[in-house]
This record gives C-alpha cells, structure tokens and sequence, in this order.
C-alpha cells in the first residue's frame, strides 16, 4: 500500500496560485497583499497576468519530478518604477479582491527606475506524497 | 488646450446594492443631476455595473456611473464636464485614487516631484477603482461585449481595466479626487474598510467646478503597456510624432522613444512612429504639447531620408541623419566624459559600459550615464519552487 494524492487534489492548491492577476518585484518579502507598497516597496508591476490554466500565463501539468507543477511565462518588458534590490517575484489578484497567492525568491539584481525587466519563467511543484 | 471635438456632457447612473440602500438618498440628493438607480438584484457586482452602464443615456458624450457608497463633491457632473475638456478626447476617467494600493507611496512621490504639487491630472494604465467612473459612451458596449465573456474577472471594475488594458488606453485620474468611500466596509468578501479612502480627496464641500484642470499630468509609470498596435488598429499604419523641442525625448511609461533626426533646413528635432492607441492619445495630451511633442503632420518640416523617419519629400537620400558615434569614450575626467557623450544615448551607453569595468566606478558619473542612457533591460530569474509532501506515519 502506498500513499496516493489523486492528481485533482494537487491541482487544487496550483489552481489557487494560477488565478494570479498580477506580478510585482519585490524587495522584500510579503507576507499579504497590503504589504505591497507599503512595507514591501514594489520594484516592478503590476503585472498583468491572464490568470486560470492553459488561457497564457499558466499552464499546469506532470511534474518534473512528479506529482504536478504550475509553470509561470516569462514576463517581459515590465517598467521598473522605483530603484532597489529586487529580491522577491510575488503573485496576487488585485482589483477590488486583493489577495496574494504565491511569493518566491529570485537572484538578487539592483533595479534601477526608468528601465525594464524581464522576469523568466518559474515554477511551482507539488510532489507525490512519499 | 482643450482636446475634445465636442463639449463633454455626462451622464449619470448610480449602482448600488440593496444592503447600502441607506446611503442612496443622499448620494442623490448630493447630485447635480437626475440619476437612475441601477439596484444589484443577484448579488453579483459585474451584473450590476453591465446594467449600470447599459443605463447610460447615448446622446451624451460620456457616461459616469457612481457606486452607492460614494461621497462626492459638488457640482459633481459639470465639474466632470469641465474636467474633460482638459483631458484628450476619448479618455476614461476613474475619479477615485485610493490610498491602500502599491501607488501609494509612488503617487505621494511622483505629484510632489511634479510641478511643485501643482498637478491636475495623474494617469496610468489600469482603471484601479469603481468608486466613480467615466466612459465616452461610445466604450460602453464594447467594453460590455468584452467583459461578458471574462467571468473569471470577478470585479467589476476589474473588467472594465482589463478592457481598457486590451485596448491599449490609459486611464486619467483627476487630482484631487471628485469622489470617496464612505467609512463603510466593502461588499467584496475579504474586504474591511480600512484604508479605503481617496489619496486626496477635493471634499464634500468643495464645487468641482471650482478646481484647475490645467496643471500638469503627472504619469504613474506602474504598468507595462501591451506592445503592438492595439485590437482594431490591426494593420493602420504607425502615427509619427515630432519632439521638437528634446531629440532624444523618451517617454518610458509608454514606451516610446524619439531619435533625433536632421531637417533638410538643418534642425535637430525627435522623431517617433506609435502604434499603440493609449500611447498615442498620451502624445497628444496638453501636458506632452507643451513639452514641444506634436504630430508631424501639424509641423511644418521636412526631414532628411532616415529609417523610420516621416518623409514629406526628399526623394533622394540626403545627409543630415545624426551620424552614429565613432571611437572610444575618453577614459579622462568626468567632464570630458559627458562632453564625448552629449545627449546622445548610444554613447552614454558605451561610455557607461566603459565606466562600469573600471576598478573603482565614479557613482556621480555612473549615474548620469545612466539617465543619459535612458531606458536598459534587467533579466530576472525567479527561483522554481517543489512542495515534498511527506507523509507522516503515526
């Protein structure tokens, strides 16, 4: 007997990250979606991000290892708007709903306001249960 | 200068949700027009505001729907009126700028930086609050179209940013806010009150029609623009702007830089070919005229044959293109250096290059190389993350 986490339960959680609507750089990390811009200075973004699976920004599928993964398209072109260390790439849903839904880490790069950034493709892996 | 073909008229549908019906009596009464009530009857905002919009009455020039918690000035709707005879024609306005989103500390910056706080306008892409927004209504069943088919955008004013964004059109905000939220919480799950009131609001008291619209337009530089002509621009030709009084004009928050070019008579001005709709209505604003940016088909000029650049005659290729640069930055003091440079980009760029792989980098000289050089490119790379889940035995 072994432990088993149907695919569709996986999915769940790297559905929840894929309904992101927007990116930031970050020079900290947040802890919620107040924090941008107010104690976590936003570097880059909003973002636009075409959230849910499959519709360009998302894409789910096996994972490398196993289990499954949420992959993030590159983002390019982004308008830096303030200078900084850029040390966190952050996923929220903005509007009137205001949610963060995923941080991670990222090489730390000095961002200067004015140009632009290209953040690359990630992502996120849920391994089988083991 | 104002850039509407017609004398804006507005006309005004309030939205609003049984649950704040309070509020809707005085909403009206602070009104200095007639508006329709359009009443939430599912408990779904974008449903609501569709029925909002499709309110609108069409033989207006624009549409300003309000949301019942609203707390406007006076004189509200001729003060809108007024206001859009300052903005370029076919630009939405959201009346509301918020305090609790990431601009906050941007925006705070940006209008002190820009004439001394004296601003009128702030734009940006994204239409980020439904408090009170205003449409040409020739947008309304477009973006009504549009929106329908987007039910993952749950917000209302969310679709209608998205739209916007689609179409490559940004957003002006006026400066102070016409409008502001009651101290009452939001009806989007999550959501308290807390901090949802206007960055600067013009107040309660105060008559619309008693505010400046002529101050400058402060761009909040938060959004990438979508590149490439926008949806049912498809194929039109690029319009081509003059920088006449800067050259190496750039505009970095639409992505839009003039090179300089020669006239056949042997004036330096800056030339652009845009194609995305949003940028080109932000070239055309009062705020770039008086920068000297205007279309080159209302100048009198005559370039020299370029790539790119707008032709009048001149059939034969002619000299008078700035020549591009030659031989190495100076390696001498700093001011030799920016004399080399002048306001050419290109060379700041090598010489930027050049002081950057010296063993001790001048951080003045950096940094002036760096505006000089204008916009560079960062390449980020977030780190992928896997999630082990281990399964504890007990």
């Amino acid at each position: 007997m072994a432990k088993f986490a149907p695919d569709s339960t996986i999915d769940g959680m790297l559905e929840q990250i894929a309904l992101a609507d927007e990116m930031y750089v970050t020079d900290s990390q947040p802890t919620s979606y107040a924090d941008l811009g107010d104690s976590v200075a936003v570097l880059a973004g909003p973002i636009s991000l075409t959230p849910g699976d499959g519709n360009g920004d998302f894409v789910i599928g096996d994972g490398d290892v196993s289990g499954r993964k949420v992959t993030v398209a590159a983002q390019n072109g982004a308008t830096v708007v303030a200078t900084g260390d850029a040390t966190h790439v952050v996923l929220a849903t903005g509007g009137s709903t205001d949610v963060l839904r995923y941080v991670t880490t990222c090489t730390q790069q000095t961002l200067t306001q004015g140009n632009t950034v290209n953040v690359g493709e990630w992502g996120v892996e849920v391994a089988d249960p083991t | 200068m104002p850039d509407q073909a017609v004398t804006p008229t507005v006309s005004v549908v309030v939205m609003a949700h049984p649950k704040r019906q309070e509020f809707v009596p005085e909403l009206l009464a602070s009104l200095d027009r007639d508006a329709e009530v359009v009443w939430d009857q599912r408990n779904d905002r974008w449903d609501t505001g569709r029925r909002a919009w499709q309110a609108i009455d069409r033989s207006a020039s624009h549409g300003l729907v309000v949301q019942d918690d609203a707390i406007v000035c006076r004189d509200l709707v001729a003060g809108v009126e007024k206001a859009l005879a300052h903005a370029p024609a076919k630009t939405p306005l959201c009346l509301y700028c918020g305090r609790v989103r990431p601009y906050r500390t941007l925006v705070e910056q940006l209008v002190e930086r820009a004439d001394h706080g004296r601003a009128s306008w702030l734009t940006m892409t994204g239409l980020h609050w439904g408090v009170g927004i205003v449409l040409p209504v020739e947008f309304i069943d477009p973006m009504i179209a549009w929106a329908d088919q987007r039910p993952d955008i749950a917000n209302y004013d969310r679709r209608i940013s998205r739209w916007l964004d689609h179409q490559g059109i940004r957003t002006w905000y006026p400066w102070p806010s016409l409008v502001d939220h009651r101290d009452s919480p939001s009806l989007v799950p999550g959501r308290g009150s807390a901090g949802r009131r206007a960055h600067r609001f013009a107040g309660a008291d105060v008559s619309a029609l008693d505010l400046r619209w002529d101050g400058s337009v402060v761009t909040i530089p938060a959004l990438n623009i979508p590149e490439g002509p926008a949806p049912g621009m498809k194929g039109k030709p690029p319009v081509k702007f003059v920088s006449l009084k800067y050259p190496n004009l750039a505009v970095p928050s639409i992505n839009v830089r003039f090179r300089p070019v020669t006239t056949v008579d042997g004036v330096e001005v800056g030339v652009a070919d845009v194609t995305a709709r949003g940028a080109i209505a932000h070239l055309q604003s009062p705020w770039m005229r008086r920068r000297g940016v205007a279309l080159a088909d209302e100048v009198d000029l005559e370039f020299a044959d370029s790539p790119g650049a707008g032709q009048k005659s001149s059939p034969e290729p002619t000299a008078g293109v700035t020549s591009p640069p030659d031989g190495p930055p100076p390696a001498g003091p700093a001011g030799d250096v920016l004399a080399w440079v002048g306001d050419d980009p290109d060379r700041a760029r090598r010489a930027l290059e050049a002081e950057q792989a010296r063993a001790r980098p001048r951080t003045s000289l950096v940094a002036k190389l760096g505006k000089l050089a204008g916009p560079t490119t960062h390449d980020l790379t977030p780190a992928s993350v896997t999630h082990t889940t281990t399964a504890a035995e007990v």
